[in-house]
């Protein structure tokens, strides 16, 4: 599928060529596979419905942007109403692609990983979108600025802090 | 559900409140929350609305099972699935028990908290928790209250049940000219004939809510606040060749029976003493056998009653 | 990051400042402190002429030199954009000095680079199949053949049933006190559908939709 910067592509074909890519964000966004999958569901119906305008430009920065807002609205919603401690819900394990790398490695690449996923859920939550936005979409901090409205300055320091934070849990992990 | 274990990394705030509290991996679950329950049930009854749904289950081997039906609330009726050979279930309401069931919160911890967005609509998200473990999920819409998705959880966590409503329109209040259509009554008892066993409460919170004749069968009605489970005995060792094909054998009280898993929850049909007794309920597998093996053995039929038993038998079949 | 030494000197706010994130009443009292003190002044220039580069725009003739001179400035959140590319490249090397003369920056700089590579090495998760696949989007649950419930076995059950009792009573195990068990024909079926619809649980919908497929049994 072509970026041809115009039309809006359906959400049959984001499905296809970017699902893999929205899950993924949705998924280190909210560290819940089932909080993962409402929000790709939201996403994708946002698309069928034709509640996303779409400008020209990076689709994949399109995408993350309507995935932040969605995120978001709920961790508004939620402020709104607040509630302590969330329940431990059951949890799928990540579906990680095969690695090809030796066993050994391959292990320690898993739990690396899920140490960095915990590590992310214990960031704040504006820390964590930008973190995620930069560093797992992959996007310039001047489109993650547009996403989230904010000066460029503001998603700098949000990165910063955010990865000196997560580094700081991790390394307490291993005291 | 997977308790916290080394994997996890950080502790974070909230989890540290929970070991000072001195519970390892328990949520705090707040009372008065089951409100939002309570608006649930009579939801699908005060909206009208145009939908369908999609039902996942796991048998008893771990099967995954998937289906889809639609689902057309008009108020008073409640018309779900259609089929060539197999009309639409139309429901007016249930049988009205004699009692009120139990207060959800006497069994269950209830928590609810804001909800994802189903099909774009914000709900409120009930948990319900047993021994600190989350057993069920409800999320209800906000703006009218009916159950948008229910999951139902094992004692590992694995979703066992999962009904949600995949498309939902033409939501409207509900109008008086609906037309009303009373059920086929059924009978009540007051009183269940011996020797079948109708004891006021069975293993995991279930209070007894009524009775009711079932032709050759009585039906004993039990609630947990939530979860229904029913209790029917007829006279006579099961026949095996009227029973379903597969399930599981299993020991209920010291007699062999059988174990079923269905799209709404188990059934278990064992005999003892000239009474085959078939419970039906929609909790999780444990739970359900559980309530079965807490139902006292019924005592040996006596010849008067055999002999009711089986004339009544005879002329219903015959009718 | 600078030392904070509470509103004698910004420190961290004047970055805030310079992008119009205080309230206005900060930004009064920052403003006013630093047209007073020529140190935060200084130091004004100094990040914002960094700030200028990120942003594209060209850099006010600030020497690179100007970020070693002063130790005391660190650099704070520019080693993240000179790590992601978001720096102007006449920039760098004004942050590789200071890198290499300030061990506390040098300490900041290795723990947020490793974070940055542990991120990225994070691999793309492979979504479960049918999250893809909306059960929205599916074609409308039509009328589809099921196979037929329970009236042929009811049909059977009347026949077998007659037939017992045309044979005479003593079938059913009434001869003498304690006959041969009889024996019963539960119809599990027929009670799974009295039993979802005597009183549906939590809710109507959830509590029949299942009882409203064709009733059928696994293990």
């Amino acid at each position: 599928m072509s970026d041809d910067g115009g039309s809006v592509p359906t959400w049959e074909e984001v499905a296809r060529t970017h699902g893999r890519f929205l899950y993924t964000v949705a998924y280190r966004l909210t560290g819940k596979d089932d909080d993962a999958r409402d929000l790709v569901q939201e996403v994708l119906l946002r698309l069928h419905r034709g509640l996303a305008t779409y400008r020209p430009g990076s689709l994949e920065g399109w995408l993350s942007r309507i995935t932040t807002n969605v995120f978001l609205d709920g961790v508004r919603r939620r402020q709104r109403r607040p509630t302590d401690l969330l329940p431990e819900e059951p949890d799928r394990a990540d579906r990680v692609l095969p690695a090809t790398k030796a066993a050994e490695e391959a292990y320690s690449d898993a739990t690396l990983s899920a140490d960095v996923q915990r590590a992310l859920d214990a960031l704040p939550d504006e820390f964590r979108v930008a973190v995620v936005l930069c560093d797992v979409a992959g996007l310039p901090y001047q489109e993650i600025a547009t996403s989230l409205g904010v000066p460029v300055g503001t998603v700098r320091s949000r990165i910063h802090r955010g990865r000196a934070l997560l580094r700081e849990t991790l390394a307490g992990r291993e005291s | 559900m997977r308790p916290r274990g080394a994997a996890c990394l950080a502790v974070p705030v909230a989890t540290a409140a929970l070991v000072v509290s001195g519970l390892t991996a328990v949520p705090a679950w707040a009372g008065g929350d089951a409100e939002v329950l309570r608006r649930a049930q009579s939801a699908s009854s005060s909206v009208a609305f145009d939908g369908s749904v999609l039902i996942r289950w796991v048998d008893g081997e771990g099967g995954g099972h998937e289906e889809s039906m639609p689902v057309k609330g008009k108020g008073s009726e409640l018309e779900l699935g259609v089929g060539v050979l197999q009309p639409a279930l139309t429901w007016t309401g249930g049988v009205g028990t004699a009692r009120t069931a139990p207060d959800p919160a006497a069994k269950y911890q209830v928590r609810a908290e804001v909800g994802p967005l189903i099909l774009g609509r914000p709900t409120t998200r009930v948990l319900l928790g047993l021994d600190g473990q989350v057993t069920e999920q409800a999320d209800v819409d906000d703006a009218t209250g009916l159950l948008l998705r229910r999951q139902v959880y094992d004692a590992r966590g694995v979703t066992v049940r999962l009904v949600e409503f995949i498309t939902l329109e033409g939501l409207r209040t509900v109008t008086s000219s609906v037309s009303v259509r009373e059920p086929r009554p059924v009978p009540r008892l007051d009183q269940v004939p011996s020797p079948f066993p109708a004891p006021i409460e069975l293993a995991g919170g279930y209070a007894r809510l009524g009775a009711y004749r079932r032709g050759p069968a009585v039906q004993v009605l039990y609630g947990d606040g939530v979860r229904t489970l029913s209790v029917f005995s007829q006279l006579g060792e099961a026949d095996p060749s009227a029973l379903p094909t597969g399930g599981e054998r299993l020991a209920v009280r010291g007699s062999m029976g059988r174990r079923w898993t269905w799209a709404g929850g188990q059934v278990v049909t064992w005999s003892q003493r000239g009474t085959t007794t078939t419970v039906v309920g929609d909790g999780p597998p444990a739970e359900v056998l559980a309530a079965a093996r807490s139902i006292p053995e019924p005592s040996p039929p006596t010849f008067p009653a055999r002999l009711r038993q089986a004339s009544r038998h005879v002329i219903q079949l015959i009718v | 990051m600078s030392a904070m030494s509470g509103m004698a000197h910004p420190g961290d706010l004047l970055s805030a400042w310079l992008d119009g994130e205080l309230t206005p009443g900060e930004a009064r009292e920052v403003a006013a402190h630093v047209d007073g003190c020529s140190a935060c002044g200084a130091e004004r220039d100094q990040v914002e002429a960094s700030r200028l580069a990120v942003r594209g725009l060209p850099s006010m003739e600030a020497p690179a030199g100007i970020l070693r001179a002063t130790p005391a400035v660190h650099v704070g959140d520019l080693i993240s954009a000179c790590l992601d590319g978001e720096l102007a490249l006449d920039l760098r090397p004004g942050i590789d000095a200071h890198l290499a003369a300030c061990p506390a920056c040098a300490a900041e700089h290795d723990e947020v680079a490793w974070a940055r590579t542990a991120l990225r090495a994070l691999p793309l998760i492979d979504p479960p199949r049918d999250v893809m696949r909306p059960a929205w989007a599916w074609p409308a649950p039509a009328a589809r053949p099921t196979h037929a419930p329970l009236r042929p076995r009811t049909r059977q059950l009347l026949a077998a049933t007659a037939a017992v009792a045309a044979a005479g009573v003593g079938v059913l195990g009434l001869v003498g006190r304690e006959g041969p068990a009889d024996s019963s024909r539960p119809a599990v079926a027929s009670f799974v559908s009295q039993h979802s619809t005597s009183s549906p649980g939590p809710d109507a919908v959830s509590g029949l939709a299942p009882a409203a497929m064709p009733i059928s049994f696994t293990r």
